[in-house]
């Protein structure tokens, strides 16, 4: 075969790969995606990104079956309800956090990934009033650097349906050639597909090894004990960092969007709201890097809260108390310390909620 | 959709791969629905502007051909007015009416209009002066109205170079979507090299300078003159690097799919002269400049005065062109003075160079001459990056208070990070000097298999070691 045909071949091979890697990625109901991704998280792990020797630790195998419920007009057979990511059923591998919930209250436990949308969007499909005095209760966590968010949170946000009609199928085609997020989802499905993210892996964990490179997702990591920390939560540049300042005006918008949330789910939905905001690893952590100067953020946020009268559950004493590490060493998510901490918190303020 | 983007090299390889799998009779097609899908992922709704002005600047070369006289004049009118008219719309209606709002506050009067809440649609600078060049053109009768709508669409489309250049003429491009591209593997491999060195001067050098760059250039206030005149010799670097970069990819994509485009960039820090730097640095839009303006005006067949005006007047266009700012006007005025400058100059610089013994050292004097014009370029480039009139004022004043300049320090990149960009910068430089004889990809094909290999195995894993990959923009995407 000359060099023509086999370059001719080759392109042409190239082509299909990435037709097939589009049609993946931009699939609409995501699941063929999740059949081919090593992890569900949206941003994929800081530990998937680099697999450093010394960080290597042996994950339990996941529990139980999901408890991912997303289904459109089924929220009226629930009373207890759960938004938000790091609650995530299949959350590298620890006991799921909705099921250890479920079995200590002994309910079972509506869950929902809709952030970063008002949290009233889990009831979209209900008429409003018609749910009232049934003594819902609405567990809202958020990770603390995106906290800010609700100080302007955005509308709801379509939950995936099947499409009907030749022009709904026509709408969704046009949205997905043209959503803005191809990028992201190219870059989730080079990060963490089951074909390339062991390549991803050893390439990182490479780089690191032999020339302390980190990718942009963890540029840093304390040694002793060594934990890596991602960049969302340490660079300075970015809103989402330890370093951003939450002055008193943005804790009264973060406040008031709570506020509101939690009118309207109490008068409209019957539902009480618990805000989880959860503790970034930096802000627990930084210490192993550098000493730097904590604003009290969080603190200073359960205080305003609880002046007006919203529940919340305080993870950041607790956490910073605890002389075990609530989070893995390599990763953005709580370990099986920082979940049970989180439980029997969660549990206590969902008990309270509904005496009052 | 970035060139820099997993998007793109996705797109690429499917739209390379149907090229070459289809009828060369549905090609045409191909890339005219492949460049729709380019420029839609950015804002869907634009596309319908540039089918607008597709069907005006179509329908305009038709009834140009076809008639003689007035209705000429008044078609082409029509197509200019509505090229320019769009510009206008969206790129200098709020930085007009800004101006008007603080001329009338003067008076003290208030303004009734309000700023459009609009984007600029992408690209939009370059697509309309490639319309513009057909039909006038057209008029000029350079070239013939296209009759195949689909082949004038993908003329006006053509995705490498739909959103930043090169800004092609008809004569090069329209002609070339007839004619069959045979799969050849020495053209399809020079473009993909030539993509690949865009593609390293982009994410390597450009992506690296920019952090330092914007850093500094977003508080120039905090910095002192050498962290500002490091930062300004990084954006000399960083926008060559950026635009060349886009470029390469651009003419290399094409290559790939059989068409030529024209090349952009002439290793313009090289030059001796900002003349001979206008000849080399964004080739496809000062030969625009000096058909359809320059000359047009009279260019330098006129009295000395009326030349240095038109020259003035082109390099005030060329700089608002780039942006609706005052920035973008001061340097095109720079660029113009120094022109100026130079024709009034030219005998007082020829006895210099006699006086000092210059003339009989060519090489030495080169070397000079590329010093200063360097430096030059430089120094116009300030206005061009500075946010306002009175940051570049700030930066040019810090620069040259040498009694206040310390080390540079907190710039937002490691002193390894500078030192990797620095060693690129030489690198690509010294693949400039090579080029002065002969191109590189060329030099390379002589050479045993495992140099190639070795030399392109070491540029791909240099791009994936020291690239950065957090998604910049181009930076003439926003003209």
């Amino acid at each position: 075969m000359d060099k023509n045909r086999r370059l001719l071949l080759a392109v042409r091979a190239l082509g299909i790969l990435g037709a097939a890697v589009l049609f993946v990625a931009k699939d609409p109901y995501v699941s063929l995606m999740e059949a081919l991704t090593v992890h569900d998280t949206v941003y994929g792990d800081t530990y998937r990104d680099v697999k450093l020797t010394p960080f290597r630790i042996r994950l339990p195998d996941p529990v139980g079956p999901p408890l991912l419920q997303s289904v459109p007009g089924t929220t009226a057979s629930y009373r207890l309800f759960i938004t938000g990511d790091s609650y995530l059923p299949e959350n590298r591998g620890h006991e799921p956090f909705v099921r250890l919930l479920s079995t200590a209250l002994r309910e079972p436990v509506f869950f929902a990934s809709i952030t970063p949308s008002d949290p009233a969007c889990l009831f979209r499909d209900e008429a409003p009033g018609s749910e009232a005095g049934r003594g819902r209760v609405v567990v809202v966590e958020r990770a603390e650097r995106y906290v800010s968010q609700f100080a302007a949170m955005q509308p709801c946000r379509p939950i995936v349906a099947p499409p009907q009609g030749a022009r709904l199928v026509a709408e969704k085609l046009f949205q997905q050639l043209f959503e803005q997020d191809t990028e992201e989802r190219l870059r989730y499905f080079l990060l963490n597909s089951v074909f390339t993210a062991p390549l991803v892996e050893a390439w990182n964990t490479q780089l690191y090894l032999r020339f302390g490179i980190l990718p942009d997702l963890s540029p840093v990591v304390s040694k002793d004990p060594p934990y890596l920390f991602a960049r969302l939560e340490t660079d300075p540049a970015l809103a989402t960092s330890f370093y951003t300042a939450h002055d008193d005006a943005l804790i009264a918008k973060i406040a008031d969007g709570l506020e509101r949330t939690a009118r309207t789910l109490r008068t409209d939905y019957g539902a009480e709201l618990i805000f989880v905001p959860i503790p970034n690893k930096f802000t627990l952590y930084h210490g192993l890097v550098r000493n730097d100067r904590y604003d009290d953020y969080l603190p200073r946020l359960y205080k305003e809260l609880g002046r007006r009268g919203i529940h919340y559950v305080d993870l950041y004493r607790p956490f910073m108390a605890s002389k075990e590490s609530v989070y893995w060493p390599t990763d953005t998510h709580w370990n099986g310390h920082g979940v049970a901490l989180a439980l029997d918190a969660v549990v206590r303020a969902v008990q309270d909620a509904r005496k009052r | 959709m970035l060139f820099n983007s997993l998007h793109f090299l996705v797109f690429f390889s499917i739209v390379l791969a149907a090229y070459y799998s289809v009828a060369h009779r549905f090609r045409w097609m191909l890339l005219l629905l492949a460049s729709c899908y380019f420029y839609m992922v950015f804002i869907p709704k634009y596309i319908l502007i540039l089918f607008a002005l597709i069907l005006i600047d179509y329908t305009a070369g038709l009834l140009i051909e076809g008639s003689a006289g007035t209705r000429r004049r008044t078609m082409l009118v029509v197509s200019l007015v509505a090229n320019i008219g769009m510009l206008a719309f969206y790129k200098y209606f709020n930085f007009l009416n800004d101006n008007l709002t603080a001329l009338l506050s003067m008076l003290h009067l208030a303004n009734p209009a309000t700023d459009l809440n609009i984007l600029l649609p992408i690209g939009l600078s370059f697509h309309t002066f490639q319309s513009m060049s057909y039909t006038i053109e057209v008029y000029r009768g350079n070239q013939r109205a296209e009759r195949h709508l689909g082949f004038y669409a993908v003329y006006v489309l053509f995705f490498p170079q739909l959103v930043a250049g090169p800004i092609e003429r008809p004569q090069n491009l329209l002609h070339q979507f007839r004619q069959e591209a045979f799969f050849d593997y020495a053209r399809v491999t020079d473009g993909l090299k030539l993509m690949l060195w865009g593609f390293f001067k982009k994410v390597v050098i450009a992506d690296r300078l920019t952090v330092l760059v914007d850093r500094v250039y977003s508080a120039p206030g905090a910095h002192n003159g050498s962290e500002l005149a490091l930062a300004t010799y990084f954006f000399a670097f960083q926008i060559y690097c950026d635009f060349s970069g886009y470029s390469d990819i651009a003419i290399g994509a094409a290559q790939t799919l059989g068409i030529g485009l024209m090349n952009n960039f002439n290793r313009p820090y090289f030059s001796k002269n900002v003349s001979e730097f206008w000849k080399r640095w964004h080739i496809s839009l000062s030969t625009w400049f000096k058909d359809y303006l320059y000359i047009p005006l009279g260019g330098n067949r006129t009295g000395r005065a009326r030349w240095c005006f038109n020259l003035f007047v082109t390099f005030l266009v060329s700089g608002l062109w780039h942006g609706a700012n005052w920035t973008y006007l001061l340097w095109g005025a720079i660029h113009g003075s120094y022109l100026i400058f130079a024709i009034a100059t030219r005998d007082f610089r020829e006895r210099i160079a006699r006086w000092t013994r210059l003339e009989s050292h060519p090489e030495l004097r080169k070397l000079f001459q590329v010093f200063v014009t360097f430096h030059l370029v430089a120094f116009a480039w300030i206005a061009f990056r500075a946010r306002s009139i009175s940051d570049a004022v700030l930066v040019v004043r810090r620069i040259f208070d040498f009694a206040a300049w310390r080390a540079p320090a907190d710039l937002g990149l490691g002193r390894g990070e500078i030192v990797l960009a620095l060693a690129s910068i030489a690198f690509m430089e010294a693949v400039h000097l090579l080029e002065r004889r002969r191109n590189i990809r060329h030099m390379l094909k002589d050479k045993p298999a495992a140099v190639r290999g070795l030399v392109y195995a070491g540029m791909i894993l240099s791009i994936l070691f020291f690239g950065k990959f957090t998604s910049h923009s181009f930076i003439y995407f926003q003209f």
